[in-house]
């Protein structure tokens, strides 16, 4: 297949683009370079390439950044079968290839021409770059240079063979590896031992769970035998314990019924007696005390009642007692009282006749008459309140009137003095103010000072740079005319000097390397030599002479001339076969000689390379020194010169720019200055105009103070005159409204005085209208008069009722007194009131007392009678107990009764006995036990009741070991337990079985897998290393550019290895080849797979994309020059961004087309 | 109230499941002890029917088992019928008569184990007599047919036979007390409860014929929903069968098409919408599924190469999905016919062909491949090696497989490597 033309219709940056290979020319080779600059769009040329062969993918390479996706299309003029094929890609689903015409084209019509190869196989197959390339170079170095692999690469663009299969055998060798323990196998074997131990441990077996059981069942057997026999010892040994418990019992039981049989048979009392006899000892004594007792206290109570007397008289007035005493208290409050009230009364009688003499009224016999109405009053006093403040307004009106007069009166006399010269003109005034302000309002001074101070600097600055220009001297107009020289030639000059000194160091260094040399081969020659003449300059001289003296000796044919030739000939002889037997050293002699010889040629070569290169370095410093200026000596060899002129030139233009600066500043000064001076000129001016003398030319300083002046002094005039007048208009209008003012004071004066001689008329001293301050103190006494009289009215009620009070309890006592029959002490009421209550209160006492005692006496009567009832009975009870017992005391009777109480004692104790006995030996009646007691013998009881205790000591402790056993072997049982423990670890283990199965066919499909490859790599090899490695070979000569004559083989093991062959008749390994050698063979390889692939089936393009960004000019030319042999064999189109590789192409490939991008 | 009762067979208690998706061990935690889960259903069953008895036709042990706790398992759950007062007929198969375990076992007088010789138990339900008959396997096998050893039907009453039985040409079954269906219909009894066959059948005719399956697959050979037969026999004597679910996990093979499909994405995408398919139509809890991916792809390569990154893939979509697992994948898929080998000009296809022509089909070849899967079959533990064919035939079936996938497996490598990465 070729590619007739390219149409970039719409696709990345490319719109209606067509590259026209043309036709293919017969014999000449199809080689094109397509030439773009970087983002030319050489990729994406190639990608379009690419989608119009096999459609635009799902993504389209990210080439819709100018052309939506949809809209896409890529054309072309393909040659294939013999016949030209217009084909357009467009971005569809299907039916994405299409004819010229737009008619949908099977896509078999190019998968066809394509053999097969997929998309990624053509890019791997049929193009190559600079990645691609050093790719190859590494799978040079892993193959390790197998022939095999190399080929296989080199043919399918795949570089990472030897890494796939690597990664597979290493993939198998983590599963699996024969008596290794790291494996993932080796791994889960061990896993399942440790299950396996695992289950072991919890789990227990069918047949170890019978044993068990077994063993369960014997323990209980052995265990309940035991037991029972234990209980039956011990039923046993109890009973014998019973029996020898009851035999203290009968022993006692005997001697109690002796006792019994002692004591006979009393009488036998009612129970109730032992209880009853106590309390009857006790009551018969205590009812006799308490009798006596009694008729004891009645008596003295009786005694009692008859000794108290009352006072009869006395209590029958009680009902009048309290009335007395309330009659005593007010008689004693009237006595205190009376002679204080009687004072108070006459005080008050004197107070009224002394208010009633300061009102001139002294004997009037009716004070109340003189009261007045309260309204009245009222009336009087607002008016005496007023009238002050009436009379203070009406002189303070007159005294401003007066006031406002005088101070119009003085203004209107200051007017008519005023001064009225002195103000300027405004015009006048308002144009020197115009002219000040320009002056002012600029910042023309400022800047001048600043100015002026740069300036300064600025020259400072000068000088220095100008003093180091020394030894040269001048101003900068003279400094302007000096040579100089740019900044960028002396660069030139530098590297030109740098690069001539390097030349010069080289050459001398590859002199002394020479001489060296040269000096070695000699000494070596010397050796050779001195081991004896083989030289071959020897030699010919030997076989010369021998040759002369065979010429002699055949002239002459005589013994002298026959020895002379065998001298000569035994001395070639010898020479020859040494030169034989060291035919070794010979021919390094020779080689010796050829290197003496190239080395002195070498040497005399380098002598006049380094005269040229010291000319030109003369030459130049010549030129760089005739730069200085004339001060400065030229001295020191170029690089130093170059350095010199290069830190004048930087000074020279340094002090240049210093003296341009201060020119510039000197001239801003002066510019200011005069503007200043024009300023001035015109303030001058306008202060003249208003008639202010002002001197000619005197500074602006001086003349702004002046006029500032003369303004502020106008403006000060001014504004005084504005205020006098205002003064005297507001005093006018103030005089008006004085006058009014005291008007209307004069009429509420007089108003005033019509009112208070009307409320006069109405008063009893209406003849005090003449003075203010005498009505007022008349008001004032007369304010006290209705007090005064109230108070004298009370104090004369209160004494007539306290006098009334005295009256009547006198009346009262004295009646009392009479009714208790008392006529003897009426005297004094206070003392006879006191005497009648003292008696009444000992009257009543008396009576209370009596009648408590003959309570009293009551209750004792009671209380004896209840007494004698109690005794009736206690004798009856008494009579019973004595009569029973045939005596009369009750002492006699409690002897009695002790002894039946003993009596029963006893035999209830031997009822009790009895009853224990028959339990102990556990029979019904007590007969029974009596006779089985009689038939024991006890010291045979006593023995065996001991060894049957030490039989059950035995049986306990063996019972208790049986016990133990029987129980751990049930926990045993139990602890089997239905989990599923040993479940979960089975199923465990079958997933590992299974897993080790999947491991096992992964490990073995690896492994095969490889061995198959490997073996196929090796048919491979067979199949087509004759012709590959021929034109391989070839291509790698050329490219080394001789430096390796070809490629060999070379068995190794059951490989075959690559190998290259040096110029020199040496070999190197494949993998032993420099990174560069490599990349080259690669490259050879993969020129050479091509070749191949063209050979047995039709070619398709070849692309190669910049492959030679680090080749050198020869090398580039070897490699074009391969690629237009290839060029033969198929299309090859070349894609680069470097002009020169063009121009290369073209001398050694003189048909190459070159298509150039946009 | 008529007589009812489950019927069941062949648990395999304690057998473990046989699948590699038990690798992930949040899945053995669910379903570890799905056997154990499923005799777990079948007492609830029981329990919540309020049936009358449990009938299990045989199997009910594997005979491999050897712990006492399976055992010791079983007891509790019988006893747990046993005290709801429900019956269980059992008898021996082939399984059962190997077990070791379950003659140490001492069971609830409620359940009745039928011995060596044919008895027939005879009950009364609500005035319907009933009568059960059972004949266990003596020995692990039994080349001849157990009907004939059966007592005779009882006369008027409802007669069930309890059989461990092969059936008549169930292959690879042919000793286990081989029958034909057609003389167990002729017998004269009206329920036939079967076991011994794994997948669930019944077989129509006179009588009622019921193999239950069992009742909880153990791999992918044993796929399906599991289920018991709940059987009422009503008073007028008619039979009606019920199936209910027993599995906890269930099997399946799923085809997934890959026709077309260029983008490993979009091949996700499908698997993930076959496997949620997958889902729906499973009864059990947990789906285990192996999927077989077919067609023709760009992506076969590729596919061959990562197949550990698209098993990934598949399972993080079953998570998704969730209770669904993935088992394994089968990869049966073939590159685009485009690019086909119409010519060996791609030279990986030419290293391809001559694998393939030259190189495996060498004797010498061959015998190395032989050598090395014996070497490495020596060193796997026993229960490990049945990969590789159970004789001589087999192992050479499994080589030529191996030659097939190996090459393929290395050209895929070689092929997607470099190309697909650059």
């Amino acid at each position: 297949m070729r590619l007739g033309r390219l149409d970039l219709t719409r696709y990345g940056k490319f719109t209606d683009h067509s590259i026209d290979f043309g036709a293919a020319r017969p014999g000449a080779p199809d080689l094109h370079i397509v030439y773009g600059l970087n983002e030319a769009g050489k990729s994406t040329a190639f990608a379009a390439y690419l989608d119009l062969l096999y459609g635009m993918g799902d993504r389209a390479g990210g080439y819709n950044f100018l052309h939506p996706y949809n809209t896409m299309k890529v054309g072309a003029r393909l040659e294939f079968d013999g016949a030209e094929h217009e084909l357009v890609r467009l971005k569809l689903r299907a039916g994405s290839l299409v004819d010229n015409r737009g008619q949908s084209v099977n896509e078999a019509l190019l998968s066809g021409a394509l053999g097969g190869i997929g998309r990624e196989a053509y890019r791997t197959m049929f193009s190559l770059d600079d990645q691609s390339l050093k790719e190859g170079g590494n799978a040079i170095i892993q193959s390790k240079g197998e022939l095999g692999e190399l080929l296989f690469s080199a043919s399918s663009g795949l570089a990472g063979l030897s890494r796939s299969l690597e990664a597979a055998a290493d993939e198998s060798g983590t599963i699996y590896k024969k008596r290794s323990s790291s494996t993932k196998l080796a791994e889960l074997k061990r896993t399942l031992e440790s299950l396996k131990a695992e289950r072991n441990a919890i789990d227990t077996l069918a047949s170890a769970y019978s044993t068990l059981k077994i063993t369960h069942e014997q323990a209980d057997a052995a265990y309940s035998a035991t037991a029972r026999e234990l209980a039956e010892a011990k039923t046993h040994h109890q009973e014998l314990t019973r029996l020898l418990g009851a035999l203290p019992l009968a022993l006692e039981l005997a001697r109690l019924r002796t006792e019994a049989t002692e004591m006979g048979d009393p009488p036998r009392p009612p129970a109730e007696w032992f209880a009853l006899l106590p309390q009857l000892l006790r009551d018969e004594t205590r009812l006799q005390a308490l009798l006596e007792a009694a008729d004891r206290s009645t008596r003295q109570l009786a005694d009692e009642i008859a000794a108290i007397a009352i006072d009869e008289n006395v209590l029958s007035i009680a009902a009048h007692m309290d009335e007395l005493d309330q009659g005593r208290v007010r008689y004693l409050a009237a006595e205190g009282d009376l002679p204080k009230r009687r004072l108070a009364l006459a005080e008050q009688e004197g107070v009224l006749s002394r208010l009633l003499t300061d009102l001139e009224q002294a004997d009037h016999g009716a004070p109340e008459m003189l009261l007045l109405p309260a309204s009245l009053i009222g009336i009087i006093r607002d008016l005496i309140e007023r009238h002050s403040g009436i009379e203070a307004e009406r002189v303070a009106a007159g005294r401003e009137l007066v006031r406002i007069r005088e101070d119009l009166e003085r203004l209107n006399r200051e007017a008519a003095d005023r001064d009225t010269a002195g103000i300027s003109d405004p015009v006048h005034l308002s144009r020197i103010e115009a002219a000040l302000n320009r002056l002012t309002g600029s910042d023309l001074m400022t800047r001048l000072a600043v100015e002026e101070r740069a300036r300064t600097q600025k020259e400072r600055t000068q000088e220095s740079q100008f003093a180091e220009l020394a030894p040269w001297t001048g101003d900068g107009e003279a400094l302007r005319l000096t040579a100089s020289a740019e900044p960028r030639q002396i660069e030139t000059w530098r590297s030109q000097a740098n690069a001539i000194d390097k030349r010069i160091s080289d050459h001398e260094a590859r002199l002394r390397d020479l001489g060296t040399e040269q000096a070695l081969v000699r000494a070596r020659i010397a050796v050779f030599v001195a081991g004896g003449p083989i030289d071959d300059a020897d030699a010919v001289r030997l076989r010369a002479e021998r040759d002369a003296a065979w010429q002699a000796h055949v002239a002459s044919l005589d013994v002298a001339t026959a020895r002379t030739f065998e001298t000569w000939m035994r001395q070639d002889d010898v020479l020859s076969s040494s030169r034989l037997s060291r035919a070794q050293e010979l021919a390094e002699l020779r080689q010796l000689r050829l290197a003496e010889a190239a080395a002195e040629a070498a040497i005399e070569r380098q002598r006049e390379l380094l005269a040229v290169a010291r000319v030109e370095h003369d030459a130049l410093a010549e030129r760089v020194g005739g730069l200085l200026p004339a001060p400065f000596a030229p001295e020191g060899d170029a690089l130093e010169r170059v350095a010199a002129l290069e830190s004048w030139s930087s000074r020279r233009s340094a002090a240049l720019a210093t003296w341009d600066a201060l020119k510039e500043a000197n001239d801003t000064v002066e510019a200011l200055r005069s503007e200043l001076a024009r300023h001035g000129a015109a303030l001058a001016i306008s202060l003249a105009q208003a008639g202010i003398d002002v001197q000619d030319q005197l500074p602006v300083d001086d003349l702004m103070p002046i006029a500032s002046d003369v303004l502020a002094a106008s403006k000060v005039g001014r504004a005084a005159w504005q205020a006098h007048e205002k003064t005297v208009a507001d005093l006018t209008r103030d005089l008006s409204e004085r006058e009014r003012d005291q008007q209307e004071a004069e009429d509420t004066v007089a108003a005033w005085d019509r009112a208070w001689a009307d409320a006069l008329s109405r008063t009893w001293f209406v003849d005090k209208d003449g003075s203010i301050a005498a009505v007022r103190a008349i008001l004032n006494a007369l304010g006290t008069l209705p007090a005064i009289l109230k108070e004298r009215q009370d104090l004369a009620q209160r004494v007539k009722a306290m006098e009334r009070d005295q009256e009547q309890f006198r009346t009262e006592v004295a009646s009392l007194l009479a009714e208790c029959g008392d006529t003897l002490s009426a005297g004094d009421a206070l003392a006879s009131s006191n005497a009648l209550a003292k008696r009444h209160e000992i009257a009543t006492r008396s009576a209370q007392v009596r009648a408590d005692r003959q309570a009293d006496l009551e209750k004792q009567l009671d209380k004896r009678r209840g007494l004698e009832e109690e005794l009736v009975v206690h004798n009856a009870r008494k009579n019973e107990l004595t009569s029973h017992f045939g005596t009369d005391t009750l002492a006699a009777v409690e002897t009695f009764l002790n002894q039946a109480r003993d009596r029963e004692r006893l035999e209830a104790r031997m009822a009790t006995l009895c009853d224990q006995i028959a339990e102990a030996l556990r029979v019904a009646s007590f007969a029974e036990a009596e006779r089985r007691l009689s038939a024991i013998e006890v010291e045979l009881l006593e023995r065996d009741a001991m060894e049957l205790g030490t039989r059950i000591e035995d049986l306990t402790e063996s019972a208790k070991l049986l016990y133990s056993e029987m129980s751990l072997v049930r926990q045993k049982l139990e602890a089997v337990g239905g989990d599923d423990a040993v479940a979960r670890i089975e199923a465990k283990r079958r997933t590992i079985f299974l897993e080790i199965e999947e491991l096992a066919t992964r490990h073995l499909t690896l492994r095969v897998g490889t061995l198959a490859a490997e073996q196929a790599l090796h048919i491979y090899r067979e199949k087509h290393r004759s012709s590959m490695m021929e034109r391989a070979s070839k291509a790698f000569r050329l490219i080394t550019g001789g430096s390796y004559s070809g490629l060999a083989t070379q068995p190794d093991k059951d490989k075959e290895i690559l190998i290259g062959l040096s110029r020199d008749g040496g070999s190197k390994l494949a993998d032993a080849m420099s990174t560069g050698t490599q990349f080259q063979l690669y490259l050879a390889l993969r020129l050479a797979g091509y070749e191949e692939f063209a050979a047995l089936r039709p070619p398709v393009p070849f692309i190669a994309d910049d492959i030679m960004e680090s080749f050198d000019n020869p090398r580039s030319e070897e490699v074009f020059r391969l690629l237009g042999e290839t060029a033969k064999a198929g299309q090859v189109i070349y894609l680069t961004h470097h002009w020169h590789l063009c121009e290369i192409a073209r001398t050694v490939v003189p048909g190459v087309m070159i298509h150039q991008l946009p | 109230m008529p007589f009812r009762f489950v019927h069941t067979a062949d648990l395999h208690l304690d057998s473990p499941l046989r699948s590699l998706a038990l690798r992930n061990p949040e899945l053995a935690d669910l379903v570890g002890d799905a056997s154990r889960q499923a005799l777990i259903a079948i007492v609830d069953l029981c329990l919540e029917e309020q049936v009358d008895a449990l009938v299990i036709a045989g199997d009910l042990y594997d005979g491999e088992q050897t712990s006492m706790k399976t055992a010791r398992f079983l007891a509790t759950q019988l006893e747990r019928l046993h005290r709801a007062g429900i019956h269980v007929y059992k008898i021996r198969g082939n399984h059962d008569a190997m077990s070791k375990i379950a003659r140490e076992l001492v069971m609830p007088e409620t359940v009745k184990i039928f011995g060596g010789h044919a008895e027939a138990i005879e009950i009364m339900k609500d005035g319907l007599p009933v009568a059960i008959h059972g004949l266990s396997f003596a020995k692990p096998q039994a080349p001849e047919s157990l009907l004939p050893k059966f007592k005779p039907p009882v006369a008027h009453a409802v007669n069930i036979g309890i059989m461990h039985t092969s059936l008549a040409g169930s292959v690879g079954h042919d000793v286990y007390a081989p029958c034909n269906v057609l003389d167990l219909h002729a017998s004269g009894f009206d329920y036939w409860a079967l076991g011994h066959i794994h997948q669930r059948s019944q077989h129509p005719g006179t009588a009622t014929v019921i193999m239950p399956g069992m009742p909880q697959g153990r791999d992918i050979n044993e796929s399906g929903a599991k289920t018991a037969s709940l059987v009422t026999v009503a008073n007028d004597r008619t039979i009606t069968i019920e199936e209910r679910l027993t599995s906890v996990a269930q099997f399946e093979r799923t085809d997934v098409d890959l026709t077309g499909v260029s983008e490993w994405r979009d091949a996700a995408s499908a698997i993930e919408a076959r496997l949620g398919a997958q889902r729906e139509r499973t009864a059990s809890p947990h789906l285990v599924a192996r999927l077989r991916l077919h067609g023709r792809t760009p992506l076969a390569w590729q596919l061959r190469r990562d197949i550990d990154l698209m098993q990934a893939e598949a399972e993080q979509r079953g998570d998704r999905i969730g209770r669904t697992w993935i088992e394994k994948l089968e990869l049966d898929v073939l590159p685009p016919a485009t690019s086909a080998e119409t010519s060996a000009a791609d030279p990986v296809i030419e290293l391809g062909v001559l694998m393939r022509d030259e190189v495996i089909t060498r004797c010498g070849f061959r015998d190395d491949v032989r050598e090395m899967v014996r070497d490495l079959l020596a060193d796997l533990p026993p229960e490990s090696r049945q990969f590789a064919g159970q004789d001589d035939a087999g192992l050479e079936h499994f080589i030529d497989a191996l030659l097939i996938e190996g090459t393929e497996d290395i050209a895929a490598r070689m092929k997607a490597t470099d190309r697909g990465e650059s």
